[in-house]
């Protein structure tokens, strides 16, 4: 039983552990000639939910970041730190949501007489994922 | 015999309403000192304040109570980070409130 338990909570613990991740998507403006910007420490990028920088300053990208529970000193450090390494100086419009999805998974039990039997299990997952717009001011 | 901890911080996060309230800094750089009570901080939800302001962080809290109590538990977090009013106030999940925290200047 508790072997069919932990099988079952597998794919959900595999799904939580790939979803715990902070991913960019750079907005490359030249195509192939991509734009590069020496790195700011991690404690310099400054992140705003509802500020707009009031100087001219230059989209890097979008970044997000995924937790299973809701831990904002830990989103917003990684926010820091993969933004700083692309030259990100601040991270703005800033938004946190949770979503819950189906992770399915399968496992199987066999009788001591040999008889197998699979199921299919079905996990909901909550993930709390962070979204901003990382920027630099236009030099 | 193991379970029984487990078991009982379950019950405990549960008696308590399972509230969870955090605050992070805009800027790790700056630290404020408590300015206002939790009563004084402002709240704002689609408008915008008046006057000028510093945002210095954001606050969110995820609890099973009613939502007037989750109110207060984000403006007792901003109050205790130097914030004097919160804006944008979101709903990220049915039981989680966020909002961005501010400083009048």
């Amino acid at each position: 039983m508790n072997k069919f338990l932990a099988a079952s909570l597998l794919p959900a613990v595999a799904f939580v552990s790939a979803c715990g991740s902070t991913q960019i998507a750079r907005f490359d403006r030249n195509g192939a000639a991509r734009e590069t910007y020496p790195p700011v420490p991690a404690e310099d990028v400054v992140i705003y939910r509802k500020t707009k920088p009031d100087f001219p300053y230059v989209e890097l990208g979008m970044i997000t970041t995924a937790l299973p529970i809701i831990n904002l000193d830990k989103m917003y450090a990684e926010l820091r730190k993969k933004s700083g390494k692309i030259g990100g100086e601040y991270i703005i419009d800033v938004k946190t949501k949770s979503s819950v999805v189906a992770v399915y998974g399968t496992s199987s039990s066999c009788t001591p007489k040999g008889g197998c039997v699979s199921h299919t299990t079905v996990n909901w997952v909550t993930t709390f994922s962070t979204t901003g717009t990382v920027v630099r001011r236009s030099r | 015999m193991t379970l029984k901890p487990l078991i009982f911080t379950i019950a405990s996060a549960a008696l308590a309403g399972c509230a969870h309230a955090e605050f992070a800094s805009s800027n790790t750089q700056e630290k404020f000192t408590p300015s206002r009570t939790a009563v004084q901080i402002e709240v704002f939800k689609s408008q915008m304040p008046a006057k000028k302001y510093k945002e210095i962080g954001s606050v969110v809290v995820c609890a099973g109570g009613k939502l007037s109590s989750n109110v207060e538990l984000l403006k007792k977090k901003a109050a205790e980070n130097g914030g004097e009013a919160l804006i944008g106030l979101e709903q990220p999940s049915q039981n989680c409130l966020s909002a961005a925290v501010i400083r009048y200047q």
